[in-house]
């Protein structure tokens, strides 16, 4: 039983060091298909770029995108009052994947 | 927020809610998430295009594959797509309405242990999780949803409709009591005309151009404080009943008041459940303002500078027949 308990703490550290030398994520990894599903009015982050009526092509062009009007939209259009907090359950969400997949 | 924004955040609210449930709060949430999926409503409306299935046929089928161990009968869900999404959906009416009891059906195809969350849990992750996903593509699939969920709210905008701390259900006919209790609120809580919706008042009526049904389901639900004055017209009304239904299915503040004759012995459940005052009562009138003040975390003001505003909603019924 023990034993056991050690095995699964390692493994769960080995999970956690992937993490932490994780760089960064992708929005497609990040932002979930099922995510948006379950928390705003698309089915994907690419249907929800699309509808947002910012051209975005490119990271360069999606942080040149006035912070106060991404908020704007992303409250009007999903369950989170921001895209601080929608980053974050995201974040949160692809998290417990990790620690889960392994 | 337009009426299919809130459809799909309800079912999403709703769905969180499934996901996070015990056993104790479990029947609570999937009675609420099956709420969003009655006919007459934009998901209700799409449900109507799955397939016909015989629910019942296929739930004996599946149960009959259990042998005398706990969560030993198979759950093979139909092989095309619609037909199993149908079934789901069918299966969640169920559990919404009662019909259908969530630990009887874990015990009987799911079986996780003796432990109750540890059985709804495992139906979370086997069951509900995947519905949950593929009914929303579904819907998203479906045209005059999508067309919907573009559409923009009609006016009120969502800042003003957020604003709404004050909705009267009420008759035509009797927009005198209605607006002497306007004219009441305004004076004991300090409302301004703005926030309140009063639909037969003068200033208190929808905007031109407002798409009525739109506009009253979205404030129906939105307004902070909700009072349904009750008197024999307005029983009868469709639109009073609808917006009582709802009200009263949202779970949000509701006040029923009793005008022109009606006493609590007239109304059926639900509404029967629900504390009605009188308005042919000066003192019920005034624990009106001040329920009111609690629920809207608003100062009563001194009750001097309202009580003929009381006495005018006491007197409303009788002037206006005089």
């Amino acid at each position: 039983m023990f034993d056991d308990f050690l095995k699964d703490i390692t493994r769960l550290q080995r999970r956690l060091e992937r993490i932490e030398g994780t760089q960064s994520v992708s929005f497609a990894d990040l932002f979930t298909d099922e995510f948006m599903l379950l928390h705003s009015d698309f089915h994907s982050i690419s249907a929800m770029l699309d509808a947002s009526g910012f051209r975005v092509e490119s990271a360069e062009d999606f942080t040149a995108i006035p912070d106060d009007e991404w908020d704007a939209f992303i409250k009007a259009r999903s369950r989170f009052e921001s895209w601080e907090a929608m980053r974050g359950a995201a974040g949160a969400e692809w998290m417990s994947r990790q620690l889960k997949d392994g | 927020m337009n009426t299919y924004q809130r459809a799909l955040r309800d079912f999403q609210d709703f769905s969180e809610d499934v996901t996070r449930a015990t056993y104790h709060t479990v029947d609570d949430a999937l009675r609420r998430l099956a709420s969003t999926l009655v006919p007459g409503t934009p998901l209700g409306d799409v449900v109507r295009d799955l397939p016909a299935v015989d629910f019942v046929q296929w739930f004996d089928t599946q149960a009959a594959t259990g042998g005398s161990m706990m969560g030993s009968a198979d759950l093979a869900w139909p092989a095309s797509h619609l037909d199993r999404l149908a079934m789901q959906v069918e299966l969640f009416r169920r559990l919404g309405n009662g019909q259908l009891d969530l630990l009887n059906f874990s015990h009987c195809f799911l079986w996780a242990g003796s432990q109750h969350d540890d059985n709804i849990s495992e139906f979370v992750q086997q069951v509900f999780r995947p519905f949950a996903r593929d009914f929303l593509r579904f819907v998203h699939d479906d045209a005059a949803f999508e067309q919907g969920l573009k559409r923009v709210a009609n006016l009120p905008t969502e800042a003003s409709m957020q604003e709404l701390t004050l909705f009267i259900s009420h008759s035509a006919a009797d927009a005198a009591v209605a607006k002497a209790l306007v004219n009441l609120f305004e004076k004991a809580l300090k409302i301004s005309a703005r926030q309140i919706r009063c639909t037969s008042v003068d200033g208190y009526r929808l905007p031109a151009g407002a798409d009525t049904n739109d506009v009253l389901r979205t404030e129906v639900f939105g307004a902070k404080l909700f009072i349904g004055l009750l008197t024999p017209t307005s029983l009868s009304s469709t639109y009073v009943l609808f917006e009582l239904g709802a009200r009263w299915g949202a779970r949000r503040p509701l006040f029923p008041i009793l005008a022109a004759g009606t006493s609590a012995a007239h109304l059926q459940a639900p509404l029967s459940g629900l504390n009605a005052l009188s308005a042919s009562t000066a003192d019920q009138i005034r624990q009106l303002i001040e329920d009111a003040g609690v629920a809207l975390s608003m100062r009563v003001e001194p009750m001097a500078s309202f009580s003929s505003a009381i006495d005018a909603v006491v007197l409303a019924p009788a002037l206006s027949t005089a």
